[in-house]
């Protein structure tokens, strides 16, 4: 029973990292982005082109975390910027983006597998083996969340850009420049997003179309906990981690996403929005 | 007197609708200005158009002695014009501080002293500072927009309906703290439905319908003018 507790441990916190920037970008700028699973591979394929130099895979997270806020506001200037106030307008934008960034990885650097090498041994917890890896990956990927969570509410960019989510009309008012905190906030979104893409490619072999599932993943994982909410990725991240082990447990493991998605089903015809949509909504 | 706020021939709207057509009124330094009329005679639309939140088709704003048309809203807002609006624009989540600060942000280092400022004219507001800006009554909110405005050190408030869906005794007393509040050096552009708040509060009045001025002059003349005394203090006021 503890291996499967640690395994919704490191399975939520993980999920947390894939799906955490994908809420980030809707919650402020109402932008449904699907691109959201490309922009996970081109961290991943950041973290696997840089550990060829030689460099630790965990420390490419920075230099993912910045190409991608720099891809994120060049994107946002280009394809979202004009018509950021159309939720039509802006998902098909986010969908030709999606294949736009697909077929330009696929041109540049190929189609085949790559897998990142990180020889990492396995720690003994309890009697039970964690691999060390992926103890990191959830330590990274909870350490974003809490960061995350204080820079929005402690600092004043993070005020700013709760207020913009919140009203836009109330943000004008008080003197800010709605439309830079759109901008940083779609290039955090991106720059959250490439630190699980860093993660994703430590545990899956990386290639130009591995963002389509984990993209579907992530929607269900944001939706399940409640479009716009943080906390309600969180909360759907270990939630849906949990859900899978227990139909591990007690069904069939090629039967967890089908039960995920009835789950979800149920969750929305009780609570439209949502666990925790609205309610604690940035 | 020197205006603080001069509008010439302004003409403003949405798209190729135009709302407001070559309207012109002055707000001099220090005093209080009212535009009332009708629902619908555009007068959110001028307080929209001076902020830079409606676009301007056609004449000038000044204020301060500089042309602020074409400036983005944040920009104008840095100048010292603030708009407390009648639409909701409070951020309900967030506590009644962090409204307050995000009121004071353009002026960082003034921030604690402007937020006991506004928690000595407004002290309900500093015993509700942690509750978050959702749970306060309608009248607590209309304070909060206030004191926000306020954090932005201003020059010119434009309230736009703010006593609208308020108690009489709140709305008395939100005009109460405006009149107070342009004692001490702010001039005020209350825009107003009903029309006895704004002649009491207001020196020189205009008079707004289909979105041109009608009637403008001082208020207790405004108020005898046949037009005023039987359409809107005979049918609406208070």
């Amino acid at each position: 029973m503890l291996d499967r507790i640690i395994e919704v441990f490191l399975l939520g916190s993980f999920y947390c990292s894939i799906s955490i920037g994908l809420n980030f970008i809707f919650g402020i700028t109402k932008i449904i982005n699907f691109a959201h699973g490309e922009i996970l591979m081109i961290g991943a394929m950041i973290a696997y082109y840089l550990s060829t130099c030689g460099m630790n895979p965990f420390l490419t997270i920075p230099i993912s975390m910045l190409l991608t806020f720099a891809l994120g506001s060049i994107t946002y200037k280009t394809a979202f910027e004009k018509i950021s106030q159309n939720e039509m307008s802006t998902l098909i934008s986010s969908m030709g983006l999606s294949y736009t960034l697909m077929t330009i990885v696929r041109i540049l650097l190929g189609a085949g597998y790559k897998i990142i090498s990180l020889p990492l041994p396995s720690i003994s917890f309890f009697g039970y083996y964690v691999s060390l890896t992926r103890l990191m990956i959830a330590i990274i990927a909870l350490a974003t969340v809490i960061i995350t969570h204080f820079f929005l509410k402690k600092s004043l960019l993070g005020l700013k850009i709760r207020a913009v989510a919140q009203s836009t009309l109330g943000a004008t008012l008080v003197g800010i420049d709605v439309n830079k905190i759109r901008l940083l906030s779609f290039a955090i979104g991106f720059s959250l997003t490439g630190i699980g893409g860093v993660l994703m490619g430590l545990l899956f072999a990386i290639h130009p179309y591995m963002g389509g599932f984990t993209c579907t993943l992530a929607f269900l994982i944001v939706i399940f906990g409640g479009l716009g909410s943080f906390l309600g990725t969180i909360i759907g991240s270990f939630v849906f981690a949990f859900i899978q082990q227990l139909t591990i447990l007690i069904l069939n493991p090629g039967y967890t996403y089908a039960v995920a998605f009835i789950c979800l089903a149920a969750v929305l015809i009780l609570r439209k929005e949502g666990i925790l949509g609205g309610k604690f909504a940035l | 007197m020197k205006n603080i706020l001069e509008v010439k021939n302004l003409s403003a709207g949405y798209g190729e609708i135009q709302v407001v057509r070559k309207v012109s009124l002055n707000v001099p330094d220090n005093d209080i200005v009212g535009i009332i009329g009708p629902n619908g005679a555009g007068k959110s639309t001028i307080a929209k158009a001076i902020v830079g939140i409606v676009p301007i088709s056609e004449g000038e704003v000044i204020f301060n002695g500089e042309r602020i048309n074409g400036l983005k809203p944040h920009e104008i807002i840095k100048k010292g014009i603030i708009l407390i609006s009648s639409e909701p624009s409070i951020f309900p989540k967030m506590t009644v501080r962090e409204n307050l600060i995000l009121g004071g942000q353009l002026y960082k280092n003034k921030i604690e002293d402007n937020l006991k400022n506004v928690f000595r004219i407004f002290p309900i507001l500093e015993e509700r500072k942690d509750q978050r800006a959702e749970t306060l009554s309608g009248g607590e909110r209309q304070m909060l927009l206030i004191a926000r405005g306020l954090m932005t050190n201003p020059r010119l408030i434009i309230a736009d309906e703010i006593s609208a869906g308020l108690a009489p005794q709140f709305a008395r007393f939100t005009y109460q703290m405006l009149s107070e509040i342009a004692k001490n050096g702010v001039s005020v552009l209350v825009i107003e439905q009903y029309v006895q708040r704004a002649l009491d509060i207001s020196n020189t009045i205009y008079v707004l319908e289909n979105g041109s001025i009608v009637l403008e002059g001082p208020s207790h003349e405004v108020a005898k003018h046949p037009k005023i005394s039987e359409v809107y203090l005979g049918l609406g006021g208070y």
